[in-house]
């Protein structure tokens, strides 16, 4: 009898527990679609062949990266790979996989994908930005988890413990490229993440569904069990920022990239803001051949003076352009371009200049212009901050003040960049940088004589790089940048504006939560909480 | 007939050659493709490497001559960008662009017939004005401005409509009254103006001062014949709105060939440019050969003119 | 390619439907005087007042902005960034129209905007008028081969795409008001042409070209002393027409960063600029909207009322 009355006193509890667990499960399971509005999206396009484009907004649902920075400090943490280490001669750098990964076809990824995805890169026709830095080490399958990359020569010391290079790399299948071929993979994209590719409408958009796995997912599984997803991600391309903002205000789209002019609009329509904290700093740039014996050295340009660009720093009203400007989103910035707070070479002690024109035109006139004088000033977008040109009016409007006449120049990037290298434009630009997890590169890039810009060429500032490349120990690094910092900080080489963020519009009916990453242009879309309904 | 058919048409292909060596210059005049492509941190070599790829590297005249060898093949070249034929990327944007022009030519016609109508038959009182007036706005207005007004109104305060991108019919709307109305003065004056010719014609004079009912002599005869005009150039018309739909396109994010436009120049895809710069081209000259052709046709005194204007 | 209508003001483009249309408007208006007809217009339309001051409104203030305007177009005072017109709560008195997103006047941007908008427009309408003109009369008056090369011509510039010639003129040149004048030229100097090339068709039978030809008077002679004159009020009417076209033209060019650039404070820009605070600063937009809308309006108004007047078949009804 008790048998029987075990068994039915099982099964009732069985009708009873069983449906509100399933009720349970499925409360959780991705479910609904968050639509993201873009200005533009580039490339639309996921191989990795043919570049990230400026943003990669929506490689990161689909692809996997060996290491990932921590949103807000932007310091190194395990991703596909679980730890990572370097030899002691600095010319190998060894990671170990993390087990069990798989790609959304079921395929397990191994060291060998990791070594595909690299050479994939270096490819002639590849228009991966970094890979000049890819050719410096040759992978190598060391077993089924384990891969190195050996130096070709050389060390990889500077590679330093953000491993910043790798950060970027996307992690593709050899099997399914091999199979489906440089065409076909471009309709068949395929990566680690929790959401795969669904379609592309060409100038449109491209969307992602979440993998039926995903609670295997080593990333994502246990915090979508706990706080829900999205089952379906849709990436549109909306131009104009004020149809963007109206798609949010009618619901066609839960999450919009804004500019600073719509920000009165989106409060006063009672839309949250959300913020990828101090992701850029708007500055301007001079322009010129800065050392005596190069050619095209032009004594007569006024701000190849150091006391000249002191005071047009000192001419700007940082805070009225923070909160009047930026409507409160920005606050006044200090340090030279590329030098950002928590990343290498900060120094706290660096504060952003006063607002002082008295200061400045006394500083003109010692300088010998009492009169002031006329300056080119060049103005372009760069992708994610459509602002700048309207800050070079700013800008110029704050420089008149003070007796300085600018000649406003409305151009492109791609058009302004070869002068830069060519050393041939003269003037100034209001230009922007952003946090790099690993900069000594850009340094490079902009600094140094024989990069790319040389925005100061110096004799000081080229050993200063060329001794940090070569450097390995942590503790000499940061006093080396620092040095370089401090020197650039009181050259005044670039007058640093403010710290700005990314700012994006949500739909707090349908988008529980949502912080984008620090200083890339933002990302974590697979990270976004849906509003639960209660049915 | 055959001999103005003829130089008709090897005019025209001369003046399709032409358009290629255009495009082809106004493409390389804007810059290098791989500062948009290649990221600001590539070496020499990279460039080097995806110049040979995309072929940039060699001489102007080659490229050229190159080129014109493929087209005249069907080969329009590779986008830059997505590595895809330059032709599919413009034929998968094309049908949003011609829905779009279709439903706009079909708005014009319905804003600018009745108002051409009306202010032909109520001519000089204050009809004839506020229909004037209001056929005008439409190019009174910038184009952008009015689009982003008509979002503002009916899709994020009254909420009838959608405020951008493609979907059903509601998703037509506004682009299409947006583009519209900019041509809906030009039809409105030929409507207007043959509408008073025919108003002013020998019998309808008679029909009227027989006292036959208004109703029946205004739109049953003289609106067929006032609605020949505008259906003659209907042809030209729809490519001057698939031309000017650029604007539309961007404010609503309608994924036609308009914002192709915008993308392929921002990108430098100059492959892409040239061929929506000729098929743009092409289509006005084809469109405009026909109509003239027609024209010839039917009247026989044009062909002689216009071939045979020499002073005697 | 055109941007609005198919042909010169809205006509059909073709040879035949001109050179009947306005065969006998040539006839009975060899001896009109335009100012004459303004009057007698304006006597027998009363409605037409009030465009008409708009438009002596609009020279005028575009002759006389520096002393109309007290303070600076340009001058940026991010401080006062946004203020609403006078009449608004938080508005200010001195600043009539409010102030845009860097602080600057409106009422001062438009009223210096108006000149600057007048030059653009005159000086579009002259090129391609003067252009337009000289290539309509060359192709009536020598017809045959030289006719049929000048309408070819007309065909390629109005084939190519208008939007990605003004972009790639702004990415060679950068944004500027050589940009605009390019494009408006590009888009007008054929309606100026097949106007006068289809009066002149019509003209050369008459009695006192052929009288001038016979007694052996110069070709450019003819053109410029006997015909030209006759066509001119046509060619005046077609440009009132295009006034609203020029400006309008300037304002679309702006928003694709193609047109005048900033901080210039023409209507156009100040449209373009203010487009993305239409629902949070309307009035940064909205005033030289309105402005441009007036202008236009006030031109077409006119020039189709003159125009109409011209035309000897409406005399009949």
């Amino acid at each position: 009898m008790f048998g029987a009355l075990r068994r039915v006193a099982l099964s009732l509890l069985l009708i009873g527990v069983l449906p509100a667990a399933a009720a349970a499960l499925a409360a959780t399971a991705p479910t609904g679609t968050l639509t993201v509005a873009y200005a533009t999206l580039f490339d639309e396009n996921l191989n990795p062949l043919l570049g990230p484009a400026p943003s990669k907004v929506f490689y990161d649902v689909m692809y996997e990266y060996l290491v990932y920075n921590d949103p807000q400090t932007l310091k190194a943490e395990p991703g596909l790979a679980e730890r990572w280490s370097m030899s002691l001669d600095g010319k190998r750098w060894i990671f170990s996989l993390r087990k069990g990964v798989t790609f959304s076809d079921g395929t397990e990824l191994t060291a060998e994908d990791v070594k595909f995805s690299l050479e994939l890169l270096e490819r002639k026709e590849s228009r991966w930005p970094l890979r000049a830095t890819f050719l410096r080490v040759e992978p190598k399958v060391l077993d089924r988890y384990t891969i190195a990359f050996d130096a070709k020569e050389g060390g990889v010391a500077d590679l330093d413990q953000t491993f910043s290079y790798f950060l970027g790399l996307p992690i593709v299948s050899k099997a399914h490229y091999d199979k489906v071929g440089d065409r076909g993979y471009e309709e068949h994209p395929l990566g680690t993440g929790p959401y795969r590719f669904k379609a592309r409408r060409a100038g449109d958009s491209v969307s992602f569904e979440a993998r039926s796995d995903w609670k295997a997912h080593w990333r994502v599984g246990a915090d979508w069990a706990k706080h829900g997803a999205f089952k379906e991600i849709v990436f549109r391309k909306i131009p104009e920022v004020a149809t963007r903002v109206a798609t949010l205000r009618t619901g066609e789209v839960d999450i919009a990239e804004l500019t600073p002019e719509v920000i009165r609009e989106v409060e006063r329509a009672k839309f949250p803001i959300v913020r990828s904290p101090d992701s850029y700093v708007p500055m301007v740039t001079f322009h010129g051949v800065w050392l005596p014996a190069k050619s095209g050295y032009d004594a007569s340009l006024p701000w190849l003076k150091q006391e000249v660009r002191q005071a047009l720093s000192l001419a700007l009203n940082r805070r009225e352009i923070g909160e009047k400007f930026y409507f409160g989103t920005a606050s006044p910035a200090a340090g030279p371009h590329w030098f950002h707070p928590n990343t290498l070479g900060w120094n706290p002690a660096w504060k952003p200049d006063p607002y002082d024109p008295a200061r400045a035109k006394k500083l003109l006139a010692d300088a010998g212009y009492p009169n002031g004088f006329t300056i080119p000033l060049r103005l372009f977008t760069m992708p994610g901050t459509t602002e700048l040109p309207a800050l070079g009016e700013a800008v110029a409007g704050y420089w008149e003040k003070i007796g300085v006449k600018t000649n406003l120049i409305r151009t492109e990037w791609v058009v302004h960049r070869p002068d830069l290298v060519k050393r041939s434009f003269k003037g100034a630009t209001v230009y922007r940088g952003f946090p790099q997890v690993e900069p000594v590169t850009v340094w490079r890039l902009a600094y140094h004589s024989k990069g790319d810009f040389g925005e100061r060429e110096d004799g000081f500032v080229d050993s200063v790089i060329d001794t940090l490349a070569g450097t390995v120990s942590g503790k000499e690094r940061e006093t080396l940048a620092r040095r370089l910092g401090d020197f650039l900080t009181s050259d005044a080489a670039t007058l640093p504006i403010i710290s700005a963020s990314y700012l994006y519009g949500i739909n707090p009916k349908t988008v529980n939560g949502w912080q984008p990453t620090r200083g890339k242009y933002p990302d974590r879309f697979e990270w976004v909480v849906p509003v639960i309904r209660a049915h | 007939m055959p001999r103005y058919l003829l130089s008709r048409i090897i005019q025209a292909i001369v003046t399709l050659w032409l358009l290629t060596l255009v495009a082809f210059v106004m493409t390389r005049l804007t810059g290098n493709p791989l500062d948009v492509l290649l990221d600001a941190r590539a070496t020499e070599e990279d460039r080097a490497a995806v110049a040979q790829v995309l072929g940039l590297d060699r001489p102007l005249a080659v490229q050229y001559a190159i080129y014109l060898r493929d087209a005249a093949r069907g080969d329009f070249g590779d986008s830059f960008k997505t590595r895809r034929s330059a032709l599919s990327t413009v034929m998968e944007r094309l049908p949003w662009t011609l829905e779009l022009g279709t439903a706009s030519f079909l708005v014009s016609l319905l804003i600018a017939v009745p108002i051409g109508v009306i202010t032909a038959v109520k001519r000089e009182t204050t009809i004839d004005m506020a229909g004037k007036v209001l056929a005008l706005l439409g190019q009174a207005l910038p184009t952008f401005w009015l689009g982003l007004m008509l979002i503002l109104l009916f899709a994020v305060t009254l909420g009838w409509l959608p405020a951008g991108g493609t979907g059903g019919l509601a998703h037509l709307v506004l682009p299409s009254i947006t583009l519209g109305w900019f041509t809906v003065a030009g039809i409105m004056r030929l409507v207007r103006s043959a509408m008073l010719d025919t108003l002013a014609e020998e019998f309808v004079v008679t029909a009227r001062a027989k006292g036959l009912p208004e109703l029946g002599v205004v739109w049953k005869h003289a609106l067929r014949n006032a609605m020949i005009p505008p259906l003659t150039y209907a042809g030209v018309v729809f490519v001057a709105l698939l031309g000017g739909a650029v604007v539309t396109e961007t404010v609503f994010a309608w994924p036609g060939v308009g914002q192709l436009v915008i993308e392929s120049i921002t990108f430098r895809d100059f492959p892409v440019i040239q061929i929506i710069f000729l098929l743009f081209g092409a289509m006005y000259i084809g469109m405009n050969l026909v109509v003239d052709l027609l024209y010839a046709w039917a009247d026989p005194r044009i062909r002689l003119a216009e071939g045979d204007t020499r002073l005697r | 390619m055109s941007v609005s209508e198919p042909g010169p003001a809205g006509s059909p483009p073709t040879s035949s439907v001109e050179a009947r249309s306005l065969a006998a408007v040539s006839e009975l208006r060899v001896t009109r005087r335009p100012r004459g007809e303004l009057i007698e217009l304006v006597r027998r339309r009363k409605l037409l007042i009030a465009p008409l001051l708009v438009l002596v409104a609009f020279v005028v203030v575009g002759l006389s902005a520096p002393y109309l305007a007290r303070l600076s177009p340009t001058e940026t005072a991010l401080g006062m960034k946004l203020t609403p017109p006078a009449w608004l709560a938080d508005g200010v008195s001195d600043r009539p129209l409010g102030t845009d997103q860097l602080g600057r006047d409106i009422a001062s941007r438009i009223i210096h905007g108006a000149r600057l908008s007048l030059m653009t427009a005159l000086v579009g309408i002259l090129l391609s008028g003067a252009v337009g003109t000289a290539l309509g009369l060359l192709a009536g008056y020598y017809g045959a081969w030289v006719d049929a090369l000048i309408m070819r011509i007309a065909d390629m510039t109005l084939a190519i795409h208008i939007y990605v010639l003004a972009i790639v003129l702004a990415v060679v040149w950068g944004p500027g008001l050589r940009n605009v004048l390019l494009v408006a030229v590009f888009l007008l100097w054929s309606r100026y042409a097949r106007q006068a090339r289809a009066e002149v068709l019509s003209l050369k039978e008459r009695e006192f070209v052929v009288a001038a030809r016979a007694l052996g008077v110069s070709a450019p002679r003819i053109m410029a002393r006997h015909l030209l004159p006759n066509i001119l009020p046509s060619l005046i009417v077609l440009s009132t027409l295009q006034v609203g076209f020029v400006i309008v033209l300037e304002a679309t060019l702006s928003f694709l960063g193609a047109g005048i650039p900033p901080p210039n404070p023409s209507w156009g820009v100040m449209v373009a600029d203010g487009r993305a605070l239409i629902a949070s600063a309307w009035w940064v937009s909205t005033f030289p909207g309105l402005a441009i809308l007036l202008v236009v309006l006030s031109g077409n108004l006119v020039g189709d009322a003159f125009r109409d007047r011209l035309d000897p078949r409406l005399r009949r009804l």
